[in-house]
């Protein structure tokens, strides 16, 4: 025990994952320690499902390894101590809130005596409290993603898997997740979230991946990341050869009348408004700030395509 | 409990709370008594002269019918087996709603062996039950009584278990097809 208590919550080497001719996932290496909240960021079909099915033994990778909580994926002794909310979540229709998370304390496996309070406890973090007598079918999807995340969390996991857990919620249900999040990594949870709203990863998680077409692109902490500057200019009489032009300084987030240098370095302003002024362009405002999540992810996702 | 008495107990329990079987009862209810007011029709038939048909003509028509009845009844039933068991497995996995349910400590096979067992439970007492119910109403109605209804109930129910059982195999390939 002694080794596993102290080993990450999730360790893995080289996992690659391949469907037939297309790599869903290739060389994924990477450590997520006991307690941190780690956002795995990526675009739409970036691999970021597979991870998590990869990880949890829902799938077999095609080669490389993993750990979780120092066993190996797929060793069904770890499955108690790890929570899971599923991208694509639904639960039994014909149960009320109380039964699903009782079925899941039972194939936890939970102590029978224990049932009551995991679930009272777990039904008050999500806020379902008073619909628990109420059967499933009758829940909103938001609803129904609330009550898969208190199943995720019946047993007091060590590690939650939560996959795009705010897709179907409103902003104050968001609001909730984050503290939700929060309140587990304080308890020394480790809490592995793949989203891609970008807002919500930058103001819970730790540590950050990003990944792109199955490869991890870039990885840190969200301060290493976000070092730059990201510059916003307001600009008209630009034609398209002139917005080309432009690249040299970063790489750009054209949005019409808004383009956005996801990473300038501030002192290279004046030479970027003179150099607009010079292509023809009439410059309205330029705002530097601090580069968001959302800039460092379009600029890496940006290089990627390179 | 084991999961596969859990995945059991399921599959029984959406049956029921879903009112699956309350119809099944309801139809069967109503296909008994419908056949049994037709096999009563038997004795109660007048030839040329007037006279109703003797005991041992009656019972020689109402164990023909009864053969062809009880073939047409397990045909069914084997196919009802054979539909619901096929995209049982399938269907959830597509729904999602196996997803958080096989991240727990649960083999797969016992998820698989588990909904078997609770969906061959239901099919063999309906068999059993409705089997009998028949046999009842047919004795009330004329009297008859199969030479060996223990073999019919048996025969019925072992029909219906194993197209169950590969409707059940092939739900869980066909999965496997879709979910690449």
């Amino acid at each position: 025990m002694g080794v596993a208590a102290a080993a990450p919550a999730i360790h893995t080497v080289d996992l690659t994952k391949r469907f037939g001719g297309t790599v869903a996932l290739t060389g994924l290496s990477m450590t997520v320690p006991r307690g941190e909240i780690f956002g795995f960021l990526g675009p739409n079909g970036a691999g970021k499902t597979t991870s998590v099915k990869l990880l949890l033994g829902l799938l077999k990778p095609s080669s490389g390894e993993a750990w979780l909580l120092g066993e190996p994926i797929g060793d069904l002794g770890t499955r108690p101590r790890i929570g899971y909310l599923p991208e694509l979540f639904r639960y039994q229709g014909w149960l009320d809130a109380r039964e699903v998370l009782a079925l899941h304390c039972e194939l936890a496996p939970l102590p029978r005596s224990t049932w009551k309070e995991e679930i009272a406890a777990a039904l008050d973090t999500v806020g379902l409290t008073d619909r628990a007598d109420d059967r499933v079918s009758t829940f909103s999807k938001g609803m129904q993603q609330r009550l898969g995340l208190a199943a995720a969390l019946v047993g007091k996991p060590e590690l939650v898997f939560l996959d795009e857990p705010t897709s179907a919620l409103d902003p104050v249900g968001r609001h909730d997740v984050r503290e939700i999040i929060r309140g587990l990594s304080d308890r020394g949870t480790a809490v592995f979230l793949n989203s891609h709203l970008l807002s919500e990863v930058e103001q819970v998680c730790d540590r950050v991946a990003v990944v792109d077409h199955g490869r991890v692109i870039a990885s840190g902490t969200m301060d290493e990341l976000l070092s730059g500057t990201a510059v916003k200019v307001r600009v008209s009489g630009l034609d398209d050869s002139a917005r080309t032009k432009l690249a040299a300084f970063g790489p750009l987030d054209d949005e019409g009348e808004h383009l956005t240098f996801t990473k300038l370095d501030i002192e290279r302003v004046p030479e970027l408004v003179s150099t607009i002024v010079a292509l023809g362009g009439r410059v309205y405002e330029v705002s530097p700030r601090h580069q968001t999540l959302e800039d460092r992810f379009l600029q890496l996702l940006h290089e990627d395509e390179k | 409990m084991p999961p596969v008495l859990v995945f059991a107990r399921l599959t029984v329990q959406e049956s029921s709370r879903r009112r699956l079987l309350l119809a099944l009862v309801i139809l069967t209810l109503l296909v008994v008594g419908f056949s049994a007011w037709g096999f009563n029709k038997i004795t109660t038939v007048t030839r040329s002269d007037g006279t109703v048909l003797p005991h041992d003509q009656v019972s020689l028509i109402t164990s023909q019918l009864l053969i062809v009845i009880t073939f047409m009844y397990s045909g069914v039933l084997a196919l009802s087996a054979a539909v619901v068991a096929g995209p049982l497995i399938s269907s959830e996995v597509e729904s999602g709603l196996l997803l958080s349910m096989l991240a727990r400590p649960v083999r797969r096979s016992e998820v698989v062996i588990g909904k078997w067992l609770g969906l061959a439970i239901l099919v063999t007492i309906y068999a059993a039950g409705s089997a009998l119910l028949e046999l009842t109403a047919v004795n009330w109605a004329t009297g008859y009584e199969p030479p060996h209804p223990v073999e019919l109930v048996l025969y019925v129910a072992a029909e219906g278990l194993a197209l169950l059982s590969l409707g059940l195999v092939l739900s869980t390939r066909l999965s496997g097809i879709t979910e690449a």
